[in-house]
C-alpha cells in the first residue's frame, strides 16, 4: 500500500481546514495556577512553533531569537496565570500580525469538568462606534436585550456600573491604529464587557437619542443559533438568515463560516435565481473555515476562478471556486463592516477583485491570515498564522482590509428610526445595475 | 611513536573508504531490494485487492476522523475520509476517470496533473509496478533520516513533479517520501515519514505515517486494519452521479 495513495485527500482537506477566524479576546478567569515548569514548557513550545511554522521565515522582520531572550527571563517574576497569558500575548504580538493569539483555558470551560460553572452569556446587543459614540447598532430579535426593551440608537454609558468612556478613550489614544482598527477594538472591547456568565443580570446604563438616561437589567443568555465545534476553536453558534426584500432582491446573512451554514447558503442562493440582485451580509462575521469562502463563492460563478492565494512555507494554495450548476448569475452585493474579518475578507476581497460583487458598508478588519489553533499543555490554545492571503490581482489584505465600493456612513438617526442604511444602499445599487 | 601515528591513521582511513562508500546501487536495485525486504515479489503478487481502515488526525488542531482505502488490481482506488467539522471526502479512480467529492467543492472530475497524481496513486502494488507510474528513476545523494543512512530514489512521472523515496540502507524499508501536490488549487509540498512496518499476509506494511503538509499542518495517519483479497465491486470506484 503506497503512502501516496493516502496523501491527497487528507492533505487537501487539511488545507481547507485552516481556520481564518479573528478571535475575540476574552477576560481571563482565575483558575488553578500553572507550575513554573509548565509555564516554561508552554513558553518554549509557543516560541518554537512560531519559529518553525509561521509562513514568513523572516519573521516579519522581527528578531525572534532576541524576543525569546527578552521575554523568557520574565517568566520567573509572574504573579499568576493571568500575568502569564498576558506575557505570552505580548510576545506573539511582537510579530504585529493578526491571527496570533493565546487563548486561556477558561474559554473552553463549557466542555471541561467545570461545565456549567461558566458559560459565556450574551445580551443580543451589537455595540459599535457611530458618530463618535458607542451605540447600540442592532438588537437581536428574541434576545434578552430585546425582551428588556433596549433599542438601536441608544448610547451605552455604563456596563455593570463601570463607565465605558475610559475604554473608548484608551483605544482612541492609540495613534498607530487606523480608524477601522479603532472601531474594531472598541467593538471587541464592548462586546467582551457585555459578555458575562449565563444567568447573570447586569445593569446597563444607556442614553436615548432624546438624552434620557435609562438603566436596564439585561440577563445574559446562551447565544442563539446552532452550537458548533471545530477543532480547538472555542464553541461557536451559527446563525443564518435569508429573506426576500420588497424589491425582490434576495438577502442572505450568516455570522460565521462554519459548515452548518454552507448548505442553507447554497439553497438560498439557488432559490434567488431570477431575483434582480443578491445581498450577502458579512457584517460582524469574523470568519471561520478558510475553504468555505471558495465553497460559498462556487454558488456565484459560472466559470472556474480563484478568490486568491494563500502562501505557506512550502507551497501555495488557491481558493478555487468550482462553478455549480445552480450558481446565481445576477448582480451581487456584499455588506461589510469593521468586524468582517478573515474568511469574510477572503470572500469579499476576492469577489470584489474579480468584479463579481460590489462591497457596501465599511472597510473590513484587515485580518486575513489562514491560521491553526493548537492545544498546548495546561489547556492553553495557541493560534498562529501559517499563510498569507492575496487577491487574484496580488493585493495583500492583511493590515489593509477590503475598501468598500460603496462606503456608507451610518447615522444614529437611521438606527433610531429602525433603518439599515447599508442594506438600503446595497439594494439601490443592485436595482440600478439591473435596469 | 609520534612519527608512526599519522601513516597508521591514513592507512586505516584508506582501508575504511571502500566500506564507507559501499557498493553502488542503481535506483532499480534499491527498489527491488525494498520489495525483497518487505516480503518479496511472490507475496506481493498474491495480493489482488486491499481494504485498509485507518484514522487520520490533525492532532494538534483536534481535527480528525476515520479513513478507508479500497484498492484493486491493476489500478482502481477509492479513499473515503471523514474530518470532524468538515465532513466526508471521497477520491477515486476507476482505471479511466479520476474524481473527487468533498463537502466544500462538491463532485469534480479531475484533470491535468491532479488527475495524473490520483491515477499514479491507484497503481496497485506500486512497489512492484513502479514502472507503470514512473518511466524514469534515478539515484540522488544519500541522506540521513532520523540518524539512519538512506538511499534516495527519485521517481519521475511523465506528467507532474518527481517523487522522492528514502530507503533505510540497513533494512531497505521506505522511511520517508516527498511529493508535491499539483492541481487547480496550486502546488504544495507533502513530506511523509513512514514507519511501524507490520506483516500482513507475508508483506510488511507501514502502519504509521506522519505527513507534513505545506510546511505547516501535520497529519498523522494510523492504520487500524489491512485486509487483502477482499472482493470489491468495480462499481465502487466509478465516479458517482452527484
Amino acid at each position: 500500500m503506497p503512502a501516496n495513495r493516502r496523501a491527497l485527500p487528507a492533505a487537501l482537506a487539511a488545507c481547507a481546514a485552516f481556520g481564518a477566524l479573528a478571535l475575540t479576546p476574552a477576560p481571563c478567569i482565575a483558575g488553578p495556577g500553572l507550575s513554573p515548569a509548565v509555564r516554561r514548557s508552554v513558553f518554549d513550545t509557543i516560541w518554537t512553533k512560531i519559529r518553525d511554522k509561521y509562513f514568513d521565515a523572516r519573521m516579519n522582520g522581527v528578531d525572534w531569537n532576541a524576543v525569546r531572550l527578552r521575554y523568557r527571563p520574565r517568566l520567573a517574576g509572574l504573579k499568576d496565570d493571568a500575568a502569564f497569558y498576558g506575557l505570552l500575548q505580548q510576545m506573539v504580538g511582537e510579530l504585529k500580525q493578526s491571527h496570533f493569539g493565546v487563548i486561556p483555558p477558561d474559554e473552553y470551560l463549557a466542555e471541561d469538568e467545570r461545565a456549567g460553572a461558566h458559560q459565556a452569556g450574551v445580551t443580543g446587543i451589537t455595540a459599535r462606534m457611530i458618530e463618535g459614540l458607542p451605540l447600540v447598532s442592532a438588537v437581536e430579535p428574541g434576545s434578552a436585550a430585546a425582551d428588556a426593551g433596549v433599542k438601536p440608537g441608544w448610547e451605552i454609558v455604563e456596563i455593570a456600573g463601570k463607565p465605558v468612556k475610559p475604554v473608548i478613550d484608551a483605544v482612541m489614544a492609540r495613534r498607530k491604529l487606523t480608524e477601522t482598527g479603532k472601531r474594531l477594538q472598541i467593538r471587541m472591547a464592548l462586546g467582551a464587557r457585555l459578555t458575562a456568565p449565563v444567568g447573570d443580570s447586569g445593569a446597563i446604563t444607556f442614553r436615548t437619542p432624546e438624552g434620557e438616561a435609562k438603566v436596564v437589567e439585561v440577563e445574559r443568555r446562551r447565544p442563539s443559533g446552532e452550537p458548533v465545534r471545530f477543532g480547538e476553536l472555542p464553541a461557536m453558534y451559527t446563525r443564518f438568515e435569508t429573506r426576500k426584500l420588497a424589491s425582490g432582491v434576495a438577502y442572505v446573512g450568516f455570522n460565521v463560516f462554519m459548515m452548518p451554514v454552507l448548505e442553507p447558503f447554497r439553497k438560498a442562493v439557488a432559490e434567488a435565481a431570477g431575483a434582480p440582485g443578491l445581498i450577502i451580509d458579512l457584517r460582524g462575521n469574523p470568519g471561520g473555515i478558510g475553504g468555505m469562502a471558495a465553497a460559498a463563492g462556487s454558488s456565484l460563478t459560472t466559470v472556474q476562478k480563484s478568490l486568491g492565494t494563500m502562501r505557506m512555507r512550502a507551497g501555495a494554495i488557491n481558493f478555487v471556486m468550482f462553478p455549480r450548476e445552480d450558481a446565481y448569475s445576477g448582480p451581487v452585493a456584499i455588506l461589510t463592516d469593521e468586524l468582517s474579518a478573515s474568511t469574510s475578507e477572503v470572500m469579499a476581497g476576492g469577489l470584489q477583485d474579480l468584479k463579481r460583487a460590489r462591497t457596501v458598508g465599511g472597510r473590513t478588519a484587515g485580518m486575513v491570515l489562514p491560521s491553526m489553533v493548537e492545544r498546548l499543555p495546561g489547556g492553553i490554545r495557541l493560534q498562529y498564522a501559517v499563510a498569507d492571503f492575496r487577491t487574484p490581482h496580488g493585493v495583500l489584505l492583511e493590515g489593509r482590509g477590503v475598501q468598500p465600493d460603496i462606503a456608507v456612513t451610518e447615522a444614529r438617526a437611521d438606527l433610531a428610526a429602525g433603518r439599515d442604511p447599508v442594506l438600503e444602499a446595497a439594494e439601490a445599487a443592485l436595482l440600478r445595475a439591473t435596469k | 611513536m609520534r612519527n608512526h601515528k599519522l601513516p597508521v591513521a591514513l592507512l586505516m582511513l584508506a582501508a575504511a573508504l571502500p566500506a564507507l562508500a559501499g557498493p553502488k546501487l542503481t535506483a532499480e536495485q534499491v527498489l527491488d531490494k525494498h520489495v525483497a525486504a518487505t516480503g518479496g515479489r511472490a507475496a506481493y503478487e498474491r495480493i489482488k485487492s486491499t481494504v485498509t481502515k485507518a484514522t487520520a488526525k490533525l492532532a494538534a488542531q483536534g481535527i480528525g476522523g476515520p479513513m478507508e482505502i479500497y484498492a484493486k488490481y491493476p489500478n482502481k482506488m477509492l479513499t473515503v475520509q471523514t474530518l470532524s467539522g468538515i465532513g466526508e471526502t471521497r477520491q477515486g479512480y476507476d482505471g479511466k476517470v479520476a474524481w473527487s467529492r468533498d463537502p466544500l467543492q462538491g463532485l469534480r472530475k479531475l484533470s491535468g496533473p491532479e488527475a495524473e497524481l490520483v491515477a499514479r496513486g491507484a497503481v496497485f502494488n506500486t512497489q512492484l509496478n513502479w514502472r507503470k507510474a514512473f518511466p524514469k528513476v534515478a539515484m540522488l545523494p544519500d541522506k540521513k533520516i532520523n540518524g539512519a543512512a538512506c538511499y534516495v530514489v527519485k521517481l519521475v512521472p511523465e506528467v507532474g513533479k518527481p517523487l522522492l523515496q528514502y530507503f533505510d540502507q540497513k533494512t531497505f524499508y521506505m522511511v520517508r517520501m516527498d511529493m508535491t501536490f499539483e492541481g487547480p488549487q496550486g502546488k504544495m509540498a507533502i513530506e511523509t515519514t513512514i514507519g511501524d512496518y507490520r506483516p500482513v499476509d507475508g508483506v510488511k506494511v507501514p502502519f504509521s505515517m506522519r505527513q507534513k503538509i505545506g510546511g505547516a499542518a501535520e497529519m498523522v495517519v494510523t492504520l487500524n486494519s489491512v485486509k487483502n483479497n477482499v472482493p470489491i465491486d468495480d462499481a465502487l470506484f466509478a465516479m458517482p452521479n452527484k
